[in-house]
């Protein structure tokens, strides 16, 4: 028998429409809280950066050497020029399509994996269990670095398609790891017991009773993913792993690295894509905080609109 | 399909469920429950009654068939549920004898209306419903247990609603599918004192009105004194006590059903304190020996209560206890 | 021993922060508790009690936070204490055991463990091993358990052990918010005698909060009856139980079905409590009042004296109709 918690008495409300719970509107949540905010701006201009490039610079093949090399920064080219008489901002705003996708679709493959694996171990429980849980162990282990170096070189420089294969291969252990963990913590609560009695059948527990109540759960895992995602993009693409000849913010990075664009005054080539990186990154991590605030109460901080007053 | 009336709604015969439990190597079993013999009949409440540990969420769950016995048979309408193997077969079981859960706060997915589990159950066990009719039905339910306005309350979420009013949307559930029996586990132990009169009153409302049977599950005998016609006690697994609700309140015959009256809450009778009030917990049986499990809480053990397991025996109209002291009368025969 | 009281309670009010404005959870409230006294608090979930307990003793977090009035602590005021002041007082002077021991107690470390943790953050300076078995032994349970985790004891041993914590400094009060509902009756009842033993041994005061009348109904002295945030009945124990004022504690004294005598039906209290951010005008409970008048929707009653007891409800103030057991129509007029 378990503690009586204390209810709050709800009177009935008139109406039909009912007040639906936190998280049901995701755009309401995300204006009342200051981090997500931040966040979805950052994130929309990305957004836009990718979709209409052409909104913000006049360049339209941003990988032509149309002009004088290592430039500084003008009013004509506000980063700068590279080494080979490229223009840096209009490489920037242009290889935000790449990154962005990335990001988005590995973050996509991934969470689809954890959800399916992780989930699946934690309500089947047992041998099923256990044998998902060694595969997710195995792949949480692996150095994923040295991993990603392996495959990337095997399979050849190059494709986008390869960078999102290995990037799901190695993103996807660590939040099924967390979906099993929260739905065994799950798996005997009366509702889903209620469901079995019913006589569901299991695959419709899984689907229709356990992931709804998942669903904070595997959003902040997809956000984790795609900052996964786009970080090591980053990186793998400046260790020359990527496309060399495509235009984003990794190969900007290995290019810049091997012109020393540092050392040659560059600084705009050499740090800029850095900066959005990180940018794109942040803004994942503080949609992040969103999502924990919406779903757990507990967490949102308290606005506080008087002192405590107390009698002397 | 016309059924005799005689036949008891459910009957289980020597039932028993034990666990095991330790790690991969230990051979112990936990005995959860063993030997019970319950009936129930259509039109009529039951209650079980026990602390934690006595084994009766086992016998929910056994007749809910989330486990299967360990031996022993349970009957229903005289067709042992071992035989049922179509899914057709289970599916019309369960809509036959559903289950209601103790936990207000946990038996309603908060992700969804409260309409889920009702219209899930409609489409999977009222299968000559149409859509329209589906809903007409879940209106009805959820006036019958006493939510009003009905198109209302199933439009909220769990959250939107007290403890009381969850429980009774758990019980509007179970009365969708026309059910015969209801298994009630502690429906109201986690609610406050003064919501429960209302949910007692649903139940016996669901009796009289809709036919329906409970098996009410419970550790307060008040409470099964206001609801229930019949009453069976349990202790560390066994019913050791068994027969009509106000003969064994008047004639208690088992030292444990005495002492489960003394601990009633009653803010308007005097306390019964002895000196000795009792201490004990119900014991985990694990892997038990001969005797009678109530032997080292009870106040008039006898020798014989170490040696010998005591089984149920008639000592009034359909009443029936497993106590050597009290069936220290009776011929030495084995009566049921 | 003195007949001052060792708590004084004055006009409490307490007020959650939520987007729609502040809510008061408890408005109002007056206590005294005399040195060794047992005072039971009851009331339906919802309606303050355990928000009230939790300002008495100092452990509000907001939102929720004390909007005026006093705690007067053995002569200090506890209201605007510092977290240093405090901490002297706490567990030495006064204790809290919790609603269930799952929660409060640590899972991960043993029973002894959680006690050395306490004896050394409150600067005892008594043998350790020798005060933990002490009061394990005072609560009934053997002191080889102290190496035992939570999870390997019996519900009932575990509030138990909850209750050796509140003991380890012998405090003059010690606070209890519902430590019996997480358990069956018999363990329910096993625990209150318990306490009262305790009580009676060692001398501290008690405030016993819950929702079912029956547990304090036979350990308490005096009682307070709470509904949506005020107390509408005050009173010696007795005195309330068999000649219960207002129609609220009548009906929570109602709603326990007898095990002996005639099998009556019972209506329980129809309807739910109120939303505090809009309580009902005049008497908050005048919408679920079996006796309710055309008045009581309109003047907020005070509490007003009734023999051993003071009742807030208009039929009780003075000048009405006597005060009959039964619930009858008015028949005075209010003066």
């Amino acid at each position: 028998m378990t503690a009586i918690m204390v209810d709050k008495a709800v009177t009935p409300t008139s109406g039909r429409a009912p007040k639906g719970r936190p998280g049901g509107s995701l755009l309401t949540a995300i204006r009342t809280n200051r981090k997500a905010m931040v966040g979805f701006v950052i994130f929309v201009f990305f957004c836009v950066a990718a979709a209409v490039p052409q909104l913000f610079t006049s360049v339209r093949d941003p990988q032509l050497r149309a002009f004088d090399v290592s430039l500084g920064s003008s009013r004509e080219h506000l980063l700068g020029t590279t080494a080979f008489g490229q223009d840096v901002f209009a490489q920037l705003i242009y290889g935000t399509r790449q990154s962005l996708v990335i990001a988005l679709v590995a973050g996509v493959f991934a969470t689809a994996l954890s959800v399916l694996i992780g989930v699946s171990a934690g309500y089947l429980g047992g041998v099923g269990d256990g044998i998902l849980s060694l595969i997710t162990d195995v792949f949480l282990v692996i150095p994923t670095f040295p991993l990603i170096i392996v495959l990337a070189t095997y399979a050849g420089k190059g494709s986008l398609g390869v960078v999102i294969i290995v990037l799901v291969i190695t993103g996807w252990s660590y939040g099924a790891r967390q979906l099993r963990s929260q739905t065994l913590s799950l798996r005997n609560r009366d509702f889903l017991e209620s469901a079995r009695v019913r006589g569901e059948r299991r695959s419709y527990i899984i689907l229709v009773e356990v992931l709804p109540t998942l669903t904070s759960l595997i959003l902040a895992s997809f956000l984790g993913a795609a900052l996964y995602a786009v970080l090591t993009a980053a990186g793998l693409q400046f260790l020359g792993l990527g496309d060399p000849s495509s235009a984003s913010w990794g190969t900007m990075l290995y290019w810049s690295q091997s012109q020393s664009a540092l050392q040659t005054d560059q600084v705009w080539w050499a740090i800029a894509p850095g900066l959005c990186v990180a940018l794109l990154g942040a803004s994942f991590a503080l949609l992040n905080y969103a999502f924990d605030e919406i779903s757990n109460p507990a967490l949102r901080p308290v606005r506080r609109t008087r002192v405590k007053r107390t009698h002397p | 399909m016309t059924v005799d009336p005689s036949v008891p709604l459910i009957e289980t015969r020597g039932l028993s469920r034990h666990f095991k439990i330790g790690g991969g190597f230990s051979r112990r079993t936990l005995h959860a429950v063993d030997d019970a013999d319950i009936v129930i009949y259509r039109k009529e409440i039951v209650a079980l009654a026990g602390e934690s540990g006595s084994g009766k969420s086992t016998v929910a769950r056994l007749l809910a068939r989330v486990y299967k016995p360990t031996s022993g048979e349970i009957l229903y309408q005289g067709r042992s549920l071992a035989d049922i193997t179509s899914r057709k077969e289970s599916l019309a079981y369960r809509s036959d004898v559903p289950m209601v859960f103790q936990d207000p706060f946990s038996s309603l997915n908060p992700a969804y209306r409260v309409s889920h589990g009702i219209m899930r159950g409609l489409k999977l066990h009222r299968t000559e419903l149409t859509a329209a009719q589906r809903l007409e039905e879940a209106e009805r339910v959820v006036e019958a247990v006493g939510l009003t306005p009905a198109a209302d309350i199933l439009w909220r979420y769990p959250h939107e609603l007290s403890g009381g009013q969850r429980q009774r949307i758990g019980f509007a559930q179970a009365l969708a599918y026309r059910p015969k029996l209801i298994l009630a586990d502690e429906p109201v132990s986690m609610l406050d004192v003064s919501i429960r009169i209302g949910l007692l009153n649903v139940m016996a409302k669901m009796r009289e009105e809709e036919g329906v049977s409970f098996l009410y599950i419970t550790h307060d005998l008040a409470s099964a004194r206001y609801v229930a016609d019949r009453l069976m006690v349990m202790y560390a697994g066994n019913v050791v006590e068994s027969g009509p609700m106000e003969d064994i309140l008047a004639r208690p015959k088992h030292p444990y059903t005495q002492l489960l009256l003394d601990t009633v809450p009653d803010p308007r009778a005097p306390l019964s304190v002895t000196s000795e009030t009792d201490r004990g917990e119900p014991p985990k049986v694990i892997d038990p020996t001969p005797g009678c499990r109530f032997r080292f809480r009870c106040p008039v053990v006898v020798d014989e209560c170490h040696q010998v397991t005591p089984t149920l025996r008639l000592l009034g109209p359909d009443h029936t206890a497993a106590c050597h002291v009290a069936t220290a009368d009776l011929p030495d025969d084995a009566a049921h | 021993m003195s007949n001052a009281p060792i708590l004084e309670v004055r006009d409490l009010r307490v007020e959650y922060d939520t987007p729609r404005g502040p809510v008061g959870a408890v408005d109002g409230v007056n206590l005294d508790v005399l040195p060794g006294e047992f005072v039971g608090v009851v009331g339906e979930s919802g309606c303050g009690k355990s928000t009230m307990l939790f300002a008495i003793a100092q452990l509000l977090s907001p939102p929720a936070s004390i909007a005026g009035g006093s705690v007067v602590f053995k002569g200090q005021s506890m209201v605007g204490m510092t977290e240093k002041t405090l901490a002297a007082l706490r567990w030495r002077d006064y204790s809290v055991v919790m609603q269930s021991a799952m929660n409060a107690l640590n899972p991960v470390t043993s029973i002894g463990a959680q006690f050395r943790d306490v004896l050394r953050a409150h600067g005892s300076k008594e043998d350790i091993p020798q005060r933990s078995a002490e009061v394990m032994r005072l609560v009934g349970i053997d002191p080889v358990h102290l190496k035992s985790y939570p999870h390997q004891l019996s519900g009932g041993m575990r509030q138990r052990a909850m209750i050796a914590m509140a003991l380890l400094f012998t405090p003059d009060l010690v606070i209890m918010d519902e430590p019996t509902s997480a358990l069956d009756v018999v363990a329910q009842r096993s625990l209150m005698v318990q306490i009262k033993e305790l009580q009676q041994q060692l001398g501290f005061a008690v405030i016993f909060v819950t929702h079912d009348m029956s547990l304090v109904s036979h350990f308490s002295e005096q009682l307070l009856v709470m509904y949506a945030g005020k107390v509408v009945e005050i009173g010696k124990t007795r005195s309330v139980f068999d000649t219960p004022a207002h129609p609220y504690s009548r009906g929570l004294l109602d709603a326990f079905p007898s095990i002996r005598g005639p099998r009556v039906e019972l209506l329980g209290i129809p309807g739910s409590p109120p939303d505090l951010a809009k309580p009902p005008t005049g008497c908050r409970f005048h919408p679920r009042c079996p006796v309710v008048m055309p008045e009581c929707s309109t003047v907020e009653p005070e509490l007003y004296q009734v023999e051993n007891a003071r009742s807030r409800c208009l039929r009780s103030s003075p000048g009405f109709a006597v005060r009959t057991e039964a619930p009858q129509p008015s028949e005075g007029v209010i003066a």
